[in-house]
């Protein structure tokens, strides 16, 4: 029994000193500006004095017009409304010209006419066309990832889509269609779920891609909970908002092996994938993680710990997310895991891991010290003074050729009725760049120094970074709810060159997903990983680039899922080669520029 | 607790000490106790009640309580039929921790004088430091039935209330009274408590309107503010604070701990070297600068302060929580290991020291313990999920009873029982939506399972007995209405339900003794007085009257 005639301020202080202890042990925390902290607003006059990238947005001279609608852009009621979706840069019709991908949504309340995906078919000069209807694409639902692989080994990249509702494989049938072979392939499930994050991966290593998916939450749209200030997680800074993830449950995620002949068997039991702690799964990435030959996958997942799942070579997996330091902040909080970019911005040859997160939550850079093991360098490489926009697709990424990975990413809000009473949150936002400096630190690029376009603001999700116009840079989509994607063309500076490599799997996947190769190039080595989903559910094109800056040629080195290891000793700058597995470089497809 | 309660007392005894005139020099009454000697000359040529007073209190104003007591203790020889002499010695003997002592003095003191408002507030806040919550209880409803405005009453018997958890008697008890800056504080705690944020900021921003310089209301709302999540508005109410109050440290302390809750811990370090000069040795201050420092990647200092922190107050396990990460980030992994551990003995409640604690473990070389500590983390992490859980499934269940959708709400309330089966307050609220519902038999299941749980869930017991009455179980209902009244006393319709069912059982004494605590209560009350009148006309029970 207490009767301290101050009882309240003492209940307070306790319940403050004890909130205190979690904030300021938040993920935003240790990121917030200060002496000590480099920060990438502060230029330093080395990056500075070197120029760099232009991003021009082409978007409508492209020809992506098409509004990808999703959900109330003014007042949504459920978690799906928001969260979708990703977009893809992937070669369907094999021409060598990457075509865009996008994932749409719909509405609450009907479905518009024009809500649907959308495949661009590359027309090799710079534009695109709609061929959703005549691919067999058309689909209105509330799409949320995408993610690539030649699942049959056909030598035609195939689609796998989430849904809110049931998710969808589409076979590339080779002749510019595909078919939805869900169904056939064993893929349906009981019920709705929410699936966001989803990777190809051949996980036993027989040479047919295995299918990962991650689910986000369970949630009834004729029941679930709607936006209140009386229910817990419904509301946000004072404003009734929509529910979630927290207080909605959490679901499994689910394993798929590859039966060779078109189906898929869900293993998500004898994988003890299913088993594994529930997280509000978002993006899925698919490589070997700990150096050990094997993919492992990766999964960020919102305000819950992400999953880092460890391949036994036996068929199963093991969770060590927390124990490997990709679980959590530094200091043991969860966080609202997005994004998942995968680079090697130090050059020290070992993946990266960088990870997109909520406001008021810095990003992730977590660092590779070897053999699985990370630490967040976000605070010492600069990265994470910027807290103010819901991050979602990134990636670590040279856009300037200049040897040294820099890091991108997208924002939205997700609760667009917050701006009206707290400005500060604006449910569109920036894209934010940051250069590398090339000592492990990173500069903020602002006020149009890299094109006006990136200070546009958008409610974006996913993004992925390719080079449509084969002009030897990567260029960057951005999916945006309820606007047309953009398509920012990337203007990169002279005199750095670069290289591009694809690979073809002979006893690995046909595809070679979860392939590591690596370049040697100015007695630095980088690293780079073949996913078949990255950034926030989206996909990159699959042809490796790596900048050189100054050097005219690079080592390289190809890390097979099946394990076996090739190089390539000097190869020439400026140029894609493609090597197949056991044969070496061979004619590729096409790489002409527009 | 029971300290605190004597140092209430004692600045009682100061505050009492006020109401006699304050004449200089009072004389000691003995060579030990050496007073002003114009007070002590004074009480020698006039060894008045009135002189005694002033010589005693002085003792009192400089601390000398057995000086006091010798005083008083003389002066009530002389003059034993004074109230105030009697109540005063029962203070100077509470300010040297002499309670049995002091009860019959005060009791004294009470038969001479029962309207006499200070007696039963400090006996009264004696009971409630050796947690005789009735007792303590009956004296402040006769503070209030002399002074039903009466502050310290109010706010003990609030105080009480809240303990029980009888958050809407104190609503009613404060609602319709002019509040205090204390009292409104109550309020908003019992509006809090019951999740009715949007009252408690009403009722404080009210009592800020009134009494606008005040620094506990401006603490207290901006707590209600960031339960709100309305940091922003918290941090304008404590900042506007902190400018009226320049001097009050402890106002800035609060600012201070807000940013930092808050997350403007740039703000927050613009305070941290004026708060660390002007209070060095301030647990709290160490602590909350230690982290800020810890959040500039200044580890060693923040290391620094949070051991001087830990120095100062050992089991304040923030501080040591907090260290121990800071001294994983430096890999100092025993050291963070010992802190780490001792948070966790000391009760901490933070599923985030198990993961530091793995990572210390895991370093050291202890992968077994290390994985045990992970387990820990995500133990909890998942019965906070079914927590939070449970909490949606119960607001949306509260909406769909509100607006009379009963299927819907036993739907949403079985889901938050479900994801919560532990808690007891679900199964009642389960409950209630059945009995709405009619569904009387898994209305009792639940409140068999609530009070299984929580014996002392008083609203789970008073229901049940309500129903086993309904069903014909007379020994049953009372058995639960008991248990009702002992774990609330003040519930009337609980004595009265137990009076009936004592009376429908025969036990018309036991009965009568209900009845009699219901009327206490509320002598008002129509339902008691009709038993009561029923029980005074009833042949069997008057036969059965001693």
């Amino acid at each position: 029994m207490t009767k301290d005639p101050l009882l309240l301020p003492h209940w307070t202080r306790r319940k403050l000193l004890s909130a205190a202890s979690v904030a300021c042990a938040s993920a935003a925390f240790p990121r917030i500006l200060s002496a000590a902290e480099p920060n990438a607003l502060e230029e330093p006059a080395t990056a500075a004095q070197k120029p760099f990238s232009t991003f021009v947005d082409v978007s409508q001279s492209a020809g992506l017009k098409a509004k990808m609608v999703y959900g109330n852009p003014a007042d949504n009621t459920f978690i799906f409304e928001v969260m979708g979706g990703g977009c893809a840069f992937f070669d369907y019709d094999n021409d060598g010209w990457m075509d865009v991908f996008v994932v749409g949504g719909t509405l609450l309340h009907g479905n518009p006419p024009d809500a649907s995906n959308r495949l661009y078919k590359n027309n090799r000069d710079g534009t695109f066309t709609d061929v959703t209807k005549q691919a067999g694409l058309w689909d209105c639902g509330w799409g949320v990832g995408v993610c690539v692989g030649d699942y049959n080994n056909d030598g035609f990249e195939d689609l796998f889509i989430t849904y809110y509702g049931q998710n969808k494989l589409y076979r590339n049938n080779g002749d510019g269609t595909f078919t939805d072979v869900t169904e056939k392939a064993g893929l349906i499930h009981e019920g709705i779920h929410f699936g966001a994050g989803c990777t190809f991966v051949d996980y036993n290593r027989v040479g047919y891609l295995d299918l990962y998916v991650s689910n986000y939450v369970e949630i009834d749209k004729e029941h679930g909970p709607k936006p209140s200030l009386e229910i817990p997680n419904c509301n946000y800074k004072g404003v009734p908002v929509n529910c979630g993830p927290l207080g909605l449950k959490s679901y499994q995620h689910f394993l798929y092996r590859n039966n060779g002949d078109g189906t898929f068997t869900d293993v998500s039991k004898e994988s003890h994938v299913a088993a594994m702690p529930g997280s509000y799964g978002m993006t899925a990435v698919g490589y070997d993680v700990d150096d050990d030959g094997w993919p492992d996958i990766f999964v960020a997942s919102d305000m819950m710990p992400s999953l880092l799942l460890l391949n036994n070579h036996d068929g199963t997996f093991r969770e060590e997310g927390m124990l490997r330091g990709i679980a959590l902040s530094p200091e043991g909080l969860e966080e609202a895991g997005m994004g998942i970019g995968i680079g090697d911005y130090d050059l020290d040859g070992r993946l990266d891991i960088l990870k997109t997160h909520f406001q008021e939550q810095a990003a992730g850079l977590y660092h590779n010290t070897g053999h699985g093991q990370f630490e967040d360098a976000a605070a010492t490489t600069g990265i994470a003074t910027e807290r103010r926009y819901v991050s979602w697709g990134a990636g670590i990424v040279d856009l300037d050729n200049d040897g040294y990975p820099d890091i991108f990413w997208v924002t939205g809000n997700v609760y667009p009725q917050l701006e009206h009473l707290h400005p500060q949150y604006p449910y569109a936002g920036p894209r934010l760049l940051y250069r590398n400096n090339g000592n492990s630190t990173f500069t903020r690029v602002l006020d149009g120094k890299a094109g006006t376009a990136l200070d546009e603001h958008h409610p974006s999700r996913g993004c992925a970074f390719g080079d449509f116009d084969n002009d030897g840079d990567l260029d960057i989509l951005i999916m945006n709810q309820n606007e047309p994607p953009t398509l920012l063309r990337n203007d990169a500076p002279k005199g750095n060159n670069w290289i591009k490599i694809r690979l073809e799997g002979t006893k690995s996947n046909r595809s070679a997903l979860g392939a590591t190769v690596l370049a040697r190039y100015n007695g630095k080595t980088q690293a780079q990983a073949l996913l078949s989903q990255t950034s926030y559910v989206s996909v990159n094109d699959p042809r490796l680039h790596f900048g050189l800056g100054g050097a005219t040629s690079a080592d390289i080195e190809v890390r097979w899922p099946s394990g076996r290891v090739e190089k390539y000793p000097a190869q020439p700058a400026n140029r894609l080669i493609t090597i197949r597995e056991g044969k070496g470089v061979v004619p590729g497809r096409p790489f002409a520029k527009a | 607790m029971y300290l605190g309660r004597v140092a209430g007392a004692v600045a009682l005894f100061l505050a009492a000490t006020l109401i006699t005139h304050a004449a200089p020099g009072p004389a000691a009454t003995n060579t030990a106790c050496a007073g002003p000697p114009a007070l002590a000359a004074a009480l020698k040529a006039h060894p008045t009640t009135e002189n005694t007073i002033t010589q005693g209190s002085w003792f009192a104003q400089h601390e000398q309580f057995s000086c006091a007591a010798e005083t008083f203790r003389a002066g009530i020889k002389r003059d034993a039929g004074s109230a105030q002499l009697h109540y005063l010695y029962a203070l100077a003997l509470v300010a040297q921790k002499q309670i049995p002592a002091a009860v019959p003095e005060l009791q004294k003191s009470i038969q001479l004088e029962p309207n006499a408002l200070n007696p039963h507030l400090l006996m009264a806040s004696l009971y409630a430091g050796a947690d005789k919550q009735v007792e303590a209880a009956e004296e402040w409803q006769k503070v209030l039935a002399i002074d039903p405005k009466n502050e310290q009453a109010l706010d003990g018997i609030t105080g009480m209330m809240i303990d029980h958890g009888d958050y809407a008697d104190v609503v009613k008890l404060l609602g319709p009274n002019h509040r205090t800056e204390k009292l409104a504080i109550r309020l908003s705690q019992a509006l809090a408590l019951m999740n009715d944020f949007g009252h408690a900021e009403g009722v404080l921003k009210d009592g800020l309107e009134a009494n606008p310089h005040s620094v506990q209301l401006a603490r207290a709302l901006s707590v209600i503010l960031v339960h709100q999540k309305k940091p922003d508005d918290a941090i304008a109410v404590m900042l506007k604070a902190v400018q009226e109050h320049p001097s009050d440290i402890v106002a800035a302390v609060d600012l201070y701990r807000l940013y930092i809750l808050i997350g403007h811990l740039q703000e927050a370090a613009t305070m941290e070297s004026r708060l660390l000069a002007a209070r060095p040795h301030d647990r709290d201050v160490l602590y909350l600068s230690g982290i800020i420092e810890r959040s500039a990647g200044h580890y060693e200092q923040a290391k620094k302060l949070l051991e001087e922190s830990v120095a100062i107050d050992p089991e304040f396990f923030y501080t040591r929580y907090n260290l121990g990460a800071v001294l994983v980030i430096l890999h100092e992994w025993q050291e963070a290991k010992v802190n780490l551990e001792k948070a966790i003995a000391l009760g901490i409640d933070q599923s985030e020291v198990h993961y530091e604690l793995a990572k210390a473990l895991n370093a050291l070389g202890e992968h077994d313990r290390a994985q045990e500590e992970l387990a820990k983390y995500q133990k909890i992490k998942i019965d906070s999920e079914k927590h939070l859980e449970a909490d949606v499934a119960v607001a949306q269940a509260d909406a769909a009873l509100d607006a009379g959708h009963l299927e819907e709400a036993v739907t949403s309330y079985r889901q938050a029982v479900h994801a919560m089966p532990d808690s007891a307050y679900y199964h009642y609220k389960l409950s209630v939506a059945l009995h709405k519902h009619s569904d009387f038999a898994d209305e009792k299941t639940e409140l068999q399972e609530a009070v299984r749980l929580n014996p002392k869930l008083a609203s789970a017991q008073g229901a049940l007995g309500f129903l086993l009455s309904r069903e014909g179980d007379v020994n049953g209902s009372i058995e639960h209405f008991r248990v009702a009244v002992q774990t609330t006393p003040q519930w009337t319709d609980a004595w009265i339900n137990l009076a009936a069912e004592l009376a429908m059982s025969a036990q018309y004494t036991e009965a009568r003794q209900a009845i009699a605590a219901a009327l206490q209560l509320d002598p008002k009350n129509d339902r008691a007085r009709q038993l009561n009148d029923q029980l005074s006309h009833d042949p069997n029970a008057q036969q059965a009257h001693p």
